[in-house]
Parts: C-alpha cells; sequence; structure tokens
C-alpha cells in the first residue's frame, strides 16, 4: 500500500489543509491509520467535533476523504506558530526598514551633506584675537602706531595712515641707515591721479582701490558664483574700522552683500547678508611685522536668512593674501624675489617677460591632487618645499615666513601686465576654503563650487627686513634666515643639531668621520609587474634578487665603504604591488626568507639596507580594505584617482589608482607595517610620500586637512624611528626633514616656468648640515656629468640605481623610465661618482652652506662656487673650457676644491 | 623719397627690435615634456622612453616693445641665407631675424605700390631669396625681393577647371626650382593649387582622397549618384600646411583620416608613407582627442618633423619613416606648446617651434643622444658601418655600428639601435648575431631574413648527412614492417588487450575517423549513440592544450615578433570554448524549429569534434614554423586555410549528419545557424551596453545615497 502523503484541497483557507493517505477510505481508515483506533475512547475531549473539524468532516465525507483530525491539528498548530514568526520577523522588519527611511529622509532633509564634514580639530591654531584698545579715525593721516627696538641694533617704527591705507615700516639699524618699507609702492609720475599729486602720498590714476588695499580678498556671493579675488578696497560697500591693539593695529573689514533668489514658485526675492574679517598688524619683539588672521574674527552670516532653506547659497570667504604689494617692485628695478620653488628659484626684475598673463601661484607643500586637478600632468613643476619666500633690493632684504596654516598657503607672485598692474608682486595666500569641481549628475558638465566647511586656524606670517647700506644681500642670506628660522622651529627634536651648533667642527677626526654619512645611495631596483601579463595571471619582471644584491652588497662594500642601498619594489607584485598585501613576498624576489637572508647578510656586513616603503598609495584595488573607509575622498562624491603618467606624457586610462586616507593608515595600518617590516628584519625605512605628497582627505570617515595630515606625517616618522635606525623620505617638505634622518631625491631643479629666471641651491643650504641628502638618480639624466657637477654644487651626495638584470626587461612595465641601470654596465661609474662624492662632499658633510655663487658673471654662468663653514670652498665648472678662479683654474666639466686653502680639481667629464 | 622715409622707419623699428629682442637665459633642467618614440612593431604600437633628444635652448620674443611683439604668428621659415622669416599674422608683416635671432627687417607693404600686406600667413624663400608671401586678407600671392622691396603680385588664379563660386584663401605657399608655385588654399579639397611661374593656374596636385566611413560605403554601392543627391557630400579632407625638398611637396592633412603627412612626387604620387597612419597610438590608447598635425619639414639628412597641435608633440621620423623621437608637451612652461602653428628645421639640426599663445618661437638644440641617433642613421643610409674595428677610423666616428652600440649603450629600449646592428651583423654575414639582436629588436622581418641565411647555411653544410639519414630510416622502416609482417605471421596476434593505452588509441583512432569520415562519423554520433559528453570534453581539452602549445611553439618570426608575455591566456579560453558553446546553442535552437532530429548532446559532442583539424594541423604546424622564414609565409597560411575550411565542411557536416538534414536543408541551417550567431553577438554587445549602463546606475545611486547619508 503506498504510503505517500500528499497535501490535498490547496486551498484558500490553511485550515482547509489536511493530509489523506492515498487509497484510503472511512471504512478501512481504522485498518490503515493506528491512531484512528483509539479515536473515541481515550480523550473524549479531544473527540468533541469542533466546528472547524465538524465541517471539515462533513466536506470529506462529502468529498469521500479520510481526514485525520490529529495530524491535521498539529498542522494547524504549526501553520499558526509559522504565521506568529512571520508576522513577528516582518513587524522587525517593517520597523527597520521604516527607521532606515526615516534616518536617510532626515538626513537628507535636514543635513548630512558633505559640506558639512566635521573636521578633527587636532593641530589647528585657533588663538583668541588681541584685545583692541581705542578705535582709530578713519580720516587720520599717517599716524605712529609701534616703535620696537629691533634684531638689527635698531629699531623699527611701525606706522599707518587710514586715510591713505598706508602701512609704513620705518627701520634703522646699529649704522644708523634708515629705510622706509611702504605697503604699497608710490605711483610714477605718469601714474600718478592728477588731484592728488601734491598729496604726501599720491594715488594712483588706474588700479588705485587695487593697489592700496592691504588685503586682497577671495570669497562668494553664492556657492555658485565662481568667487571674486581682488583688493578689498575695490567693494564700494565695505566697511572699515580700525583699533589699536598691543604693537600694532587691527582692521576689521565688514561687507554687505545683497543676493537675489528665486524661491519654488519661480518668484525672486533679495536677502541681505555680510560677513567681516579682521587683520591684525604688529611688531614682535624683534621689530618683525606679523600679520595675523584670527579664524576667530572671521565672522560669515550664519542666520538663516532664505525662505527655502537653500542655506549653500550666502556669501563665503574663500581666501586671504596680506600686503600684497609690500614687495611689489617694477620692471628694471635692480633684485630678485626668491622662491623656494624646487631647490630654489629666482625672479629677477629687469629681465623682460615673455607674455603670458596669468600668476605664479603654487601651494607650499606641493599640490592637493583633491582639488588641483590636471587635465594633462604637470611636467613643468617641482613644489615648493619650505613655508618662506625672500626679496631682494637694493640694500635691503625681506624674509617672509608663514608660521601657521602654512599647509594651506600658497605663494603668488604676480609679474607687470598681470592683472594690469604696472609691477612685480609676491605675497602668501592662504585658503580657508578651496574652489572644487564637481558635477551635479552624472552626465552632466562639471560646475565650480566652493567648500562649505572650513577648518583651518589663524593664519600668520613674519616679515623680517633687513637693512645695510653697506652689505649686498642674495638669496644665500635668505637661506640664512630661513634655516635659522627652521632650526628654531625644529626646536631640539633633531638629534643633528647638537652636532651643527658647531660649525668649526673638525670632520677629519676620527669620531665624525664615523659621523659621516653615507656618501652614495644605490638604489637596487627588484621587480615590477608586467604591463603586458593579462590580469588572470599576472607576473611581473624581477631585475634583481634578493640573493643577487647581496653579491652587489658583497662586490661594491668593501671597494666603498660609505654607501647606503635602497631596496626598491621588493614587497609583493614589485613596485607597483598592492600595499595592503605588500609583505606576500615573491619567490621569484626571493621570498620573505631571501629578504630576511639580505637583511641579515647586511647586518653581518655593516651596510646600511634600506627599504623603500609605499606609504599611501594603493596600486590596484585595496584588497583587504574597505574602499569607503580606507580612500581618500574629493568634497563631490568620488574617491580621488591616483594616475599613473604614460610615456606619451598622458595619464593612463588603466591607472585609476587611490590614495590612502592618512587617518586610516594611522589607526590600521601604521602599527602593523611597524611589525612587519622589523620581522623582515630591516633596519631602515625610506618612506614614499610623506616627503612630497600632502592632501586634503574628504572621506567622511576620516577626513583631514593638509595642516593636520602633515602632522600625522611627522608622527609617523617618529614612531617609525623608534624602531628603525633611520628614516628616510623623499624630496624634503620641511615638515618632513624636521624628524626624518635623510631626504632622497631632493630637487636640484627650480621650475620650468617663464616666471623663474634661475635655479639656486635654497633648500639645500637650508638642509645642509641639518639633514643629510641624495640627489636623484644620476643614470636618470641624460647628461651624467652635468647631473653630477649639479648635486656636487648644491652639496648633495649621489645617487644610482641599479637592476641586476639588462634594463631591456622593464621594456613593457611601468618602470620603463629606467633605461640604463644593468649593474654590470653602471659599476664603474658609480666608482667613479662615489670617489668625488667622498672627496668633495664627505668633508664638508656637517658643515654649513655659507656661500654660494657665480664666478663667472653675475647670473647663470658656467662656473660656481659653493662655500662651506668649516672653509672649504668648492668650485664647479659646466662650461668646455678651464676657467681660473682666485684660488685655481677649475677644468672644463669639472670641479675645484679648496681645503685649508690647498686647491686641487677633480675630473667628472 | 617716400620710400626712403618707409625705409627709415622700418630700420627705426628694427632698430627698436633688436633692442628689445631678448632671449630667456635656459636654466639647465630635465625637459619638462616627455621623450620617446614609437616602437615600430605594427600590430602593438607601445611608446618607450628615451634620454631627452632635444633641450629647448632659446626663446625668441619681443617683450618690451609693444609694437615689437609678435602677434598670432602663423608661419615660420628657415631660408637658405640660414634667416628666419615669421609670418607676423597679427601685425600684417614678415619679420626677418638674422641667424643669431637678432632682428634683420620687416616687411610690411606699402599701400602706395599695393604691396600692404593683410594677415600674411605664409612666407617662403626661394634659393635666390626671394620671398614669397601667402597674402591671406588680400586673397594673393606677393613676392618681395630678398631685400624686401615689392616684386610682383598674384591675383586670384582663374581658369575653367576652378569652380563657379571658387573662394581663394591662399594659407601657405611654396615653389619648386622649376618654379612651379603650390597653394593650400583654405577648404579648397580640390587639392593643392599648382600655379605656373606667373601665377597662372595649371592643375590641382595631390588631392586627398575621400575618407568615407563604412555606412556612407554602403550607401555608395547600394545608391546611384542619383538616388543619393541631397544627402551629405562628403568631401576630401583639405591640407593644412605644405613643405617642399628636393622637389617633393610634403603635406599635412588634419588628424581625422590617416595619412595626415603624405609626400607627394612631382607627379602628384605618394611616395614612401602612403598611407601610412601618423596618429600616436600610446598616447591615444589614454587619451580621446584627435591629433591634428599641423605642419611639417625636413632636413638636410631627409629626416622629417611634424609637430601635432592637440598635444603639442613633435615627431621626428628618418627617410624611411621610421620614428625616432618624440616629444613635448601642452603647457605654458619653459618649452611646453601652446598652439603650436609652425616647424622649421635648420642646417645644424635646431628645431624652431612658433608658439601661438605666448606669440614666440622656441628653439630646440640637439642633445648628444639626439646627435648620436642622427650620426649613426646617416653613416648607417650612407654605408659606414663595420662590426669589425677599422684601423683606418680607430674611434668609430664614421661607423654607424659604434654609434649604434653607444646608443645602445645610453638607452637598452632604443629599438632602431638593435635593429641596425642586427642588419649590420646581417650584412657582414654574422647571421646568428644578426638574428639575437632582431630578437631584441622583436623585427620578425629582420629576424626572418637571418634565419633565412641560417638555414640556408645549414642545409648547405648538412644536406648530404641529412638526406642520409632520411633514406637510411625509410629504408630501415620498410624493412622493419617486413620483419614484423614476416614475424606476426608466424606468430599472430592473440585477443587485443583491453587497457587504457588500446582505450585511448581507439578514442584517438575514432576522433581521426570522424574527421576523416564526417559522414558516417557524425551519423553515428547520432543513431548509434557512439560518442559522450565525456568525448566531447575531452576533445576540447585536447584542443585546448593544443591551442596554448602551438601559441608556444609557434615561432617568433610567425608571431611577427610579439612576446609571449603578450599571449592573453583568458583571451584564448573563451577563444577556445565560446564559439563551440555559442554555435552548439544556436544550431540546437534553429534545429529546434527546423525539425532536426538532433539532441543538443549531439550537437555538443558533434560541435567537439569539429575541432580535430585545429589538433591535427595547429600544434604541427606551429612546430614547424621553427625552421620556416617569412618567405615560406604563403605556404603556411595556405595550410592554415585548410584546417579552417576542413573545420568549416565538418560544421557543415556535422548539421546535416546529426540533425538528418538532406544537403540543401543543412546548407539552410547552416547559414541560418551563422546569423544566429550574429544575432547573439550583437544581441550580447546590447545587453552587455545596457548591463554596464544598469550597474553604473546602481553605483551611481548608491554613491549620491551615500553622499547624502
Amino acid at each position: 500500500m503506498s504510503k505517500k502523503i500528499k497535501k490535498t484541497e490547496t486551498d484558500k483557507d490553511a485550515a482547509q489543509v489536511n493530509t489523506t493517505i492515498e487509497g484510503t477510505t472511512p471504512e478501512n481508515a481504522a485498518e490503515t491509520n493506528p491512531v484512528d483506533k483509539t479515536q473515541g475512547t481515550e480523550n473524549p475531549e479531544e473527540n468533541k467535533p469542533s466546528l472547524f473539524s465538524k465541517s471539515l468532516d462533513e466536506e470529506n465525507v462529502k468529498r469521500n476523504v479520510y481526514v485525520d483530525k490529529e495530524e491535521a491539528e498539529r498542522f494547524l498548530e504549526q501553520q499558526r506558530k509559522k504565521k506568529k514568526r512571520n508576522r513577528i520577523i516582518a513587524t522587525t522588519i517593517s520597523v527597520i526598514v521604516v527607521l532606515v527611511a526615516v534616518f536617510v529622509v532626515y538626513k537628507v532633509i535636514f543635513g548630512g551633506n558633505v559640506g558639512y564634514i566635521k573636521w578633527l580639530r587636532d593641530y589647528i591654531v585657533m588663538n583668541d584675537p588681541k584685545p583692541v584698545g581705542a578705535g582709530i579715525d578713519l580720516d587720520a593721516g599717517m599716524t605712529e602706531i609701534a616703535k620696537v627696538k629691533n634684531s638689527q641694533g635698531g629699531e623699527t617704527i611701525l606706522k599707518f595712515s587710514p586715510a591713505d591705507q598706508l602701512l609704513i615700516l620705518d627701520i634703522t639699524n646699529a649704522k644708523g641707515d634708515r629705510k622706509e618699507i611702504r605697503s604699497w609702492p608710490a605711483p610714477l609720475e605718469s601714474e600718478m591721479d592728477p588731484a592728488t599729486k601734491d598729496d604726501p602720498y599720491p594715488k594712483y590714476k588706474k588700479n588705485h582701490d587695487i593697489i592700496s588695499s592691504l588685503v586682497r580678498l577671495g570669497w562668494t556671493a553664492s556657492n555658485l558664483d565662481g568667487g571674486k579675488d581682488w583688493g578689498i578696497n575695490q567693494n564700494d560697500k565695505l566697511t572699515i574700522e580700525y583699533y589699536m591693539i598691543e604693537n600694532g593695529f587691527k582692521v576689521k573689514y565688514t561687507i554687505p552683500v545683497e543676493i537675489t533668489k528665486t524661491n519654488n514658485m519661480a518668484e525672486t526675492y533679495k536677502v541681505n547678508y555680510e560677513f567681516s574679517i579682521g587683520v591684525e598688524f604688529y611688531l614682535d619683539e624683534n621689530g618683525d611685522l606679523v600679520v595675523n588672521v584670527p579664524k576667530k574674527d572671521v565672522h560669515e552670516d550664519k542666520e538663516e536668512k532664505d525662505y527655502d532653506n537653500d542655506s549653500d547659497e550666502m556669501p563665503r570667504v574663500a581666501s586671504i593674501a596680506c600686503l600684497p604689494f609690500i614687495s611689489a617692485k617694477r620692471q628694471g628695478d635692480s633684485g630678485y624675489y626668491v622662491t623656494p620653488d624646487g631647490s630654489g628659484g629666482l625672479t629677477y626684475f629687469d629681465v623682460p617677460r615673455i607674455s603670458t598673463y596669468d600668476e605664479y601661484q603654487k601651494r607650499i607643500y606641493g599640490y592637493d591632487d583633491i582639488f588641483d586637478v590636471f587635465n594633462y600632468p604637470n611636467m613643468t613643476n617641482e613644489t615648493i618645499s619650505l613655508p618662506a619666500f625672500g626679496t631682494i633690493d637694493d640694500e635691503v632684504m625681506l624674509t617672509c615666513f608663514a608660521t601657521e596654516s602654512e599647509a594651506n598657503a600658497s605663494i603668488l607672485m604676480g609679474k607687470p601686465g598681470t592683472k594690469s598692474l604696472p609691477f612685480y608682486y609676491i605675497s602668501y595666500y592662504f585658503k580657508w576654503r578651496e574652489f572644487y569641481q564637481a558635477k551635479l549628475s552624472n552626465g552632466g558638465s562639471e560646475y565650480t563650487f566652493l567648500e562649505v566647511p572650513s577648518g583651518i586656524g589663524d593664519f600668520t606670517m613674519k616679515y623680517m627686513f633687513e637693512i645695510d647700506s653697506s652689505k649686498d644681500y642674495s638669496y644665500v642670506d635668505v637661506a640664512k634666515n630661513i634655516r635659522n628660522f627652521i632650526i628654531e622651529k625644529w626646536g631640539n627634536d633633531k638629534k643633528t643639531l647638537d652636532y651643527l651648533k658647531n660649525s668649526e667642527v673638525d670632520v677629519n677626526t676620527e669620531e665624525n668621520k664615523n659621523k659621516n654619512p653615507d656618501v652614495l645611495n644605490l638604489k637596487v631596483f627588484v621587480a615590477d609587474i608586467n604591463r603586458a601579463s593579462v590580469s588572470i595571471f599576472p607576473t611581473y619582471k624581477v631585475m634583481t634578487t634578493f640573493g643577487q644584491i647581496k653579491d652587489i652588497i658583497g662586490d661594491t662594500k668593501t671597494v666603498l665603504p660609505k654607501i647606503r642601498y635602497s631596496v626598491l619594489g621588493w614587497q609583493q607584485n614589485g613596485y607597483y604591488g598592492n600595499i595592503t598585501r605588500k609583505y606576500n613576498i615573491g619567490l621569484a624576489m626571493g621570498g620573505s626568507g631571501g629578504l630576511k637572508d639580505l637583511n641579515s647578510y647586511a647586518a653581518e656586513s655593516d651596510a646600511t639596507v634600506s627599504a623603500d616603503v609605499n606609504m599611501l598609495i594603493l596600486y590596484g584595488n585595496p584588497k583587504g580594505a574597505s574602499l569607503r573607509q580606507a580612500v581618500v575622498k574629493n568634497p563631490g562624491t568620488f574617491y580621488v584617482n591616483y594616475k599613473l603618467v604614460s610615456t606619451a606624457g598622458v595619464f593612463r586610462r588603466d591607472s585609476d589608482y587611490y590614495y590612502m586616507s592618512p587617518r586610516y593608515y594611522n589607526n590600521k595600518m601604521l602599527s602593523n607595517d611597524i611589525k612587519n617590516l622589523s620581522k623582515l628584519g630591516f633596519k631602515n625605512l625610506d618612506l614614499q610620500q610623506l616627503g612630497n605628497l600632502l592632501y586634503t582627505d574628504y572621506n567622511k570617515e576620516n577626513a583631514l586637512l593638509r595642516q593636520q595630515g602633515l602632522e600625522y606625517y611627522r608622527s609617523w616618522i617618529v614612531k617609525y624611528k623608534e624602531v628603525f635606525d633611520t628614516v628616510s623620505v623623499y624630496y624634503g617638505y620641511e615638515y618632513a626633514a624636521s624628524v626624518a634622518d635623510n631626504i632622497l631625491d631632493i630637487p636640484t631643479e627650480t621650475s620650468r616656468l617663464f616666471s623663474i629666471d634661475e635655479s639656486v641651491p635654497l633648500l639645500e643650504i637650508v638642509y645642509h648640515g641639518l639633514v643629510d641628502y641624495y640627489s636623484s638618480a644620476v643614470n636618470r639624466s641624460s647628461d651624467y656629468t652635468k647631473t653630477i657637477l649639479r648635486s656636487i654644487e648644491y652639496g648633495a651626495f649621489l645617487t644610482y640605481e641599479v637592476t641586476h638584470e639588462p634594463t631591456e626587461e622593464l621594456r613593457y612595465t611601468n618602470y620603463n623610465s629606467l633605461f640604463k641601470a644593468q649593474y654590470g654596465e653602471l659599476s664603474k661609474d658609480i666608482q667613479k661618482g662615489y670617489v668625488i662624492a667622498d672627496k668633495v662632499l664627505a668633508p664638508v658633510a656637517a658643515a654649513e652652506i655659507t656661500g654660494h655663487r657665480c664666478v663667472d658673471g653675475a647670473r647663470s654662468g658656467n662656473v660656481y662656487c659653493t662655500e662651506y663653514s668649516n672653509g672649504i670652498k668648492v668650485y664647479v665648472n659646466y662650461g668646455d673650457e678651464a676657467f681660473e678662479t682666485e684660488d685655481g683654474v677649475v677644468p672644463a666639466l669639472g670641479i675645484g676644491l679648496v681645503t685649508n686653502g690647498a686647491f686641487e680639481t677633480v675630473n667628472v667629464g | 623719397m617716400r620710400r626712403n622715409i618707409s625705409k627709415f622707419v622700418c630700420l627705426s623699428v628694427a632698430l627698436a627690435l633688436v633692442l628689445s629682442l631678448f632671449t630667456i637665459a635656459p636654466v639647465s633642467a630635465a625637459t619638462p615634456y616627455s621623450n620617446y618614440f614609437m616602437s615600430s612593431s605594427d600590430d602593438y604600437s607601445w611608446n618607450l622612453p628615451t634620454p631627452e633628444a632635444y633641450q629647448i635652448s632659446k626663446v625668441i620674443d619681443f617683450p618690451d616693445k609693444e609694437h615689437g611683439k609678435l602677434l598670432d604668428p602663423e608661419d615660420i621659415f628657415i631660408g637658405p641665407d640660414g634667416k628666419i622669416y615669421i609670418a607676423d599674422t597679427g601685425n600684417n608683416r614678415i619679420v626677418i631675424l638674422k641667424s643669431d635671432y637678432t632682428f634683420d627687417f620687416e616687411i610690411t607693404g606699402f599701400e602706395e605700390d599695393g604691396s600692404k600686406l593683410s594677415k600674411p600667413t605664409c612666407v617662403f624663400v626661394d634659393k635666390d631669396g626671394t620671398i614669397l608671401v601667402a597674402d591671406y586678407g588680400n586673397k594673393r600671392l606677393v613676392e618681395f625681393t630678398k631685400y624686401g622691396n615689392f616684386r610682383y603680385a598674384y591675383p586670384t588664379p582663374s581658369s575653367d577647371i576652378l569652380v563657379d563660386d571658387f573662394n581663394y584663401q591662399p594659407q601657405r605657399v611654396v615653389k619648386d626650382e622649376k618654379g612651379y608655385i603650390y597653394v593650400c588654399s583654405v577648404g579648397d579639397s580640390n587639392g593643392i593649387l599648382m600655379l605656373s611661374s606667373d601665377g597662372e593656374f595649371r592643375n590641382y596636385f595631390g588631392t586627398n582622397k575621400v575618407a568615407l566611413t563604412f555606412w556612407e560605403m554602403v550607401a555608395r554601392f547600394l545608391w546611384s549618384r542619383e538616388s543619393r543627391k541631397g544627402t551629405v557630400v562628403t568631401l576630401p579632407y583639405t591640407f593644412n600646411n605644405i613643405f617642399i625638398h628636393d622637389g617633393y611637396i610634403y603635406a599635412t592633412t588634419t588628424g581625422y583620416t590617416s595619412a595626415q603627412m603624405r609626400k607627394i612626387n612631382p607627379a602628384g604620387s605618394d611616395v614612401l608613407y602612403a598611407g601610412k597612419d601618423f596618429s600616436d597610438i600610446g598616447l591615444l590608447r589614454n587619451s580621446a582627442d584627435l591629433q591634428n598635425f599641423i605642419d611639417v619639414t625636413v632636413d638636410k639628412d631627409l629626416n622629417t618633423y611634424i609637430i601635432d597641435a592637440t598635444y603639442g608633440r613633435v615627431y621626428e621620423y628618418d627617410e624611411w619613416g621610421r620614428n625616432l623621437f618624440a616629444f613635448g608637451a601642452v603647457g605654458t612652461g619653459y618649452g611646453q606648446f601652446s598652439l603650436p602653428r609652425s616647424i622649421e628645421v635648420d642646417e645644424n639640426g635646431r628645431l624652431y617651434v612658433l608658439n601661438g599663445q605666448n606669440n614666440t618661437v622656441y628653439v630646440f638644440e640637439q642633445t648628444e643622444f639626439a646627435r648620436l641617433v642622427h650620426k649613426a642613421n646617416k653613416n648607417y643610409s650612407d654605408g659606414k658601418y663595420e662590426a669589425a674595428d677599422n684601423p683606418d677610423d680607430p674611434t668609430g666616428t664614421d661607423n654607424a655600428f659604434v654609434q649604434w652600440t653607444e646608443v645602445k649603450r645610453e638607452d637598452n629600449f632604443y629599438v632602431l639601435a638593435l635593429q641596425s646592428i642586427g642588419q649590420i651583423y646581417w650584412r657582414e654575414e654574422r647571421y646568428s648575431e644578426a638574428l639575437q639582436y632582431f630578437y631584441d629588436a622583436e623585427d620578425a622581418t629582420g629576424a626572418s631574413t637571418a634565419f633565412e641565411e641560417l638555414r640556408s647555411d645549414f642545409l648547405g653544410e648538412y644536406f648530404s648527412i641529412i638526406a642520409t639519414v632520411l633514406v637510411v630510416l625509410l629504408v630501415g622502416l620498410v624493412v622493419f614492417k617486413s620483419i614484423m609482417k614476416r614475424y606476426r605471421m608466424k606468430h599472430p596476434k592473440g585477443e587485443p588487450k583491453v587497457n587504457f593505452f588500446t582505450k585511448t588509441v581507439a578514442f584517438l583512432k575514432n576522433m581521426v575517423h570522424i574527421s576523416i569520415h564526417p559522414v558516417d562519423g557524425f551519423e553515428d554520433i547520432r543513431y548509434e549513440n557512439k560518442g559522450t559528453y565525456l568525448d566531447a570534453v575531452i576533445v576540447m581539452v585536447i584542443y585546448i592544450v593544443t591551442h596554448i602549445l602551438s601559441l608556444y611553439a609557434t615561432s617568433f618570426i610567425y608571431r611577427n615578433g610579439e612576446s609571449l608575455e603578450f599571449i592573453d591566456w583568458g583571451f584564448e579560453l573563451l577563444f577556445c570554448i565560446l564559439p563551440w558553446a555559442v554555435i552548439c546553442t544556436v544550431n540546437y535552437g534553429v534545429t529546434t524549429i527546423l525539425y532536426g532530429e538532433g539532441r543538443f548532446r549531439d550537437v555538443v559532442i558533434g560541435g567537439a569534434y569539429c575541432h580535430v583539424p585545429f589538433i591535427l594541423i595547429q600544434l604541427p604546424l606551429a612546430i614547424i614554423t621553427q625552421v620556416l622564414t617569412l618567405q615560406e609565409m604563403p605556404l603556411y597560411n595556405i595550410v592554415q586555410y585548410i584546417s579552417y575550411a576542413w573545420v568549416i565542411f565538418l560544421v557543415f557536416m556535422c548539421m546535416k549528419g546529426v540533425h538528418g538534414f538532406n544537403p540543401l536543408k543543412a546548407l539552410l541551417v547552416f547559414v541560418l545557424t551563422a546569423a544566429g550567431v550574429a544575432a547573439v553577438v550583437v544581441l550580447f554587445m546590447i545587453v552587455r551596453g545596457l548591463t554596464s549602463q544598469l550597474i553604473d546606475f546602481i553605483v551611481q545611486f548608491a554613491k549620491e545615497l551615500s553622499y547624502l547619508v
């Protein structure tokens, strides 16, 4: 007999679902179903026919179907329970959905916009404004505000004329020299407004409002108007108030703004807003002028005045440049600007300019890839490593420092003709908010928006003027001022400082010889992913195995003892491998064991082997890390892409890589990296990005400002240094150089811009002796001789980059710009470079650069001389002919070295 | 008297310009632009970096004086006297600089004699120093003496050949040694106007071909000229610049078509570069904007330089059309191009680029590396090379081999050096060394020529031995067979054992049997149930393995020099499986409608067996390529075609046999299946597009939501 149980009458009501036994009838059911045998005997209550069962029975009898009541009850009970459970689940889900919906609606309607990112307050300086005293009459003429003894033995008097909006610094020195520095230059006869010709301070007939503005202000009336950025006096509704403060005065600007808006009914209406800023000008204890813009004195109208709640559409301040024309110079004047662009650049006032109309404007500490978006790779530019610039003029030198919020400042430089102004000008340009490009819809056009939140604190800059009628100031003096400034800023953190304080130290003693650093950095390239291979089976080109690195060390260390080795591309998949999985080192390279073995060998051989570590660029997808949390975002909704530059000089399409959020690295990766690098046996590290890449992060999870980012970087270097012997950074932004042991690939050129006429070793003069620095790889340049000469001139130890395999193998990798690097071919060049560096640079490693000049001409000549605090002079000759100097004849393409008065030559070419 | 006054004014202006001319002192930095060359491999163009080839040495500008500045200059020309002539279009004048870049004089023309220039867009100087100007604003050509005195004005040409609404707008002009004048007129798609020495129109010269799209071609094929009336007419692209050298006209056309640069002989035909696409594939792979080649010039060694305005790139080709260097970048930096307009080269190999945006002329100097390459290439083309040391030239000054070796040392990737060294070895009959260099250069043609010689030498030396061995083997085989035959007669075989080996042999035999006897074979699959899914899988696995092995076994020459690293295993796997899967599915669908008798399994199994010719032919053929040169390529191709034809035949027979169709119906099914496969491909593309849009929509929606939340 079949025992198959099937559902019958799959009906509308679950109660009607019963079970039957096929082939049974009421008559034979008792036989077939043992349960039925007890029916009506054991439990009379149970046998009471319910209305439900009765109806079922009757229905089933009619249909000639047997029903097992108990089974049915049990089934129904199950159904009821199931129903109840489902109801609970459904209710719970509904509640959750409703809650989520409410949350989303709440967030969408009442805020949560990315514009309202809450920045951390760490490392942001926000002091109270100085207490104000009496107000100054708007019509007052030139008034003496403060008088302070200055560091030159004289005094500095701060004067100000509200009527003329003219600030004057009246400076005297111990010799009795006196100079007046004006906040805006006096107009020439032809430029004067005839009506004011006889005034003590005549006005310009053109653009006087711009020129006389103490402040250049950038702001937007609404978020979408593109912004205004020019002299604050240009605003005819401007209200100005002046107040005395300690040793200075304060100006308060208030700007009313009327915005026409449209409501939902397409009706226009006007809304009045106003915003104000206060700027403090005062003398410090050294008589230097300090300009401070306290964040607490920036007041934007936050009152809700908008009927349609479109609160984005209100005036906001974007940027400020103070005293934009205090260093203004005319075409043909003597002197120049000194900018820390790359190694340092000079802009002469007597060089006619190519007809371009754009201003030079560069961020201190490089581009911010979140905001600076380029259609094509920017190949022109070096970046700015120091928060300072200088001006050299007849008998006057200005060194200007950005002392607070420098990471959000740019150096702004204009030339005659720019903005229709007749002079060169230079100043800092601080940004409270950044403009950025974003789309309103995916397929739509890009618009320019201004950031809504502003996390930046006080902006402070310091103007240090020096006068001396008998002195011929140069960029070397500017560099020395900057050096003193950063020594003070770095404090005693820098271990080399004590050693350097005595610049007369004899570097030839045994003790001091040991302090001589390695004079040559040999980068050894291990591997890179092979672009020709497909993603299913990626392969990588191993150019040097760890065993081969040992051979190279063995080959060089005994002959060239003062050499350090940087190991590049050792991690999983090589140089462009993913940093979240970097410790799974490929066996083809030698594996983790091979790397440990290399490090042990290095320790035994007393060789400095340093691991080049990619810290923040995520090549490929960040495996093991959430994109949402780990990756930097821009103020729009998008992750910020890092793109490689193709050989042809455009961005590569298939290289949509990411930047890692510094806070994510700090919280999730830092300690693991320290542990893992340590485990591999490394004693020294070359940390990528920390010295040459700074960005804002708009990822809500990890939002971070540049000014905070640099503090994170600095803290990481310090943490790494607690575990590792030396930590090096690339390029050498000041904040990283302050704590790192070495700088690699230091720039030895300035940018290739029409605004800059000459490269000078400003950065090198500042750093020399404070921190050891190395040039970029000599064999990456097209002219080895000139590259070596430049490195020697700038005091940079040499670098070479080598592989064991022929570099042809790199042809189809991202690393194919290295086309001459096989160790076998280069070993003689390396040896030669080492000998030169050891002979010329080792003796001056701890000394300060005290002089640098062009010997065979006023500027841009062929022969240069660098002088050191220990008396050593180094001449380099880039020319094809020997050149006779006061110390001896420097050979063509060679070096002249003066030690203790003795002259000797070194041939390079 | 009036003329004297004018001359005085000119001289005064000249003096002012001399005083104001200034060239910025260069700072010795790395060039702010990329330096590379385009690998000559046709199938996979790669840009490979090189050391800097050209460095900017001067910027010619007139920054001091308002009237001295160039304004929208259009053309630059280096005269035979070494002077630099600039068509200063915006200032309606021609500026002439001495070879040391100081101002010499200017030509503006005079109202009185009708020589006043209006928007001159081009200047050309012939060997006598006569200055010919395209006076664009006045729609004429004007000729001046070498001192700038007006000589003649060529009016708008007229001819019956010229259309009634002919609009003469001379933009570029050159003159050949016979006195013929060639003019590029804006918008004239008929070609270059060829005028006689007295300005009479002779004919059009070197007309560009009409670049039709696929659909335009279809339209032309399907509809008559009459029917196409009223539709948009596609005209040939117009020339945008011309240059003359040694009687050849070099002309550039916009980058919207291939043959962007042409070398046209006096008969109007292309020579050397016919049809060559000058696009920078490696660059365009990463960027969407089309290139726009706007000028061309040629140096004394017949190296050609073309400049692209879109990306600000200069490309240098040697006389055989091989790319030597590419460099440049768009930008406002020192040496970067913003709206480049014209390029010239002087006797010393200096390049002059007219930069439109800042109205300057950049002067580029060759680096040592570029000089080395040029010298090596020149010596090679002059036949000055020797792989061995030459006692007459111990320093190797006139030895291309020494110089190419030096180039290779400086840049391990520089393919031209590798190729040239290979060619030198080849010419010196050092074929194995030549072969190695051709391998390194990924030059299949060169490798083939070297290998051919090696093979010939080998055969010449060992032919008798090889022939003897073959004969001995053949005889041995015959003897062995005869002995085995006798042995079997004496000792007959027992029952054959069944084991894995015999099963495998039987399977392979069956596989071959089906491909040779498809009529029986495919019917057996359907009606005798011969064949299982496992068989199909085994066949496909064998096919995939042989396919991959054959990729590896194919010689370097027959891979066209392509590195094995470029083999995309994922693609190859799909290439093996996907057609089979799609064809089987479509065919089953089609035959279901058309009452085919085959089951799906029969179609799948039969389909797998259709790959057998590939299995039988591909791998052996690939192995054979190891001893073939490109000379035998036709033979190789024939065998390949045979294997394709065989497979197609098997597919047809499979459809016929498996489904029990008559030949006619089988043909119909075959065609319908092909159409079905095409439809599937199209459908796949559509679905793929829609799916990606859907995914993009979801991702964007999620991003927007995350943005808001």
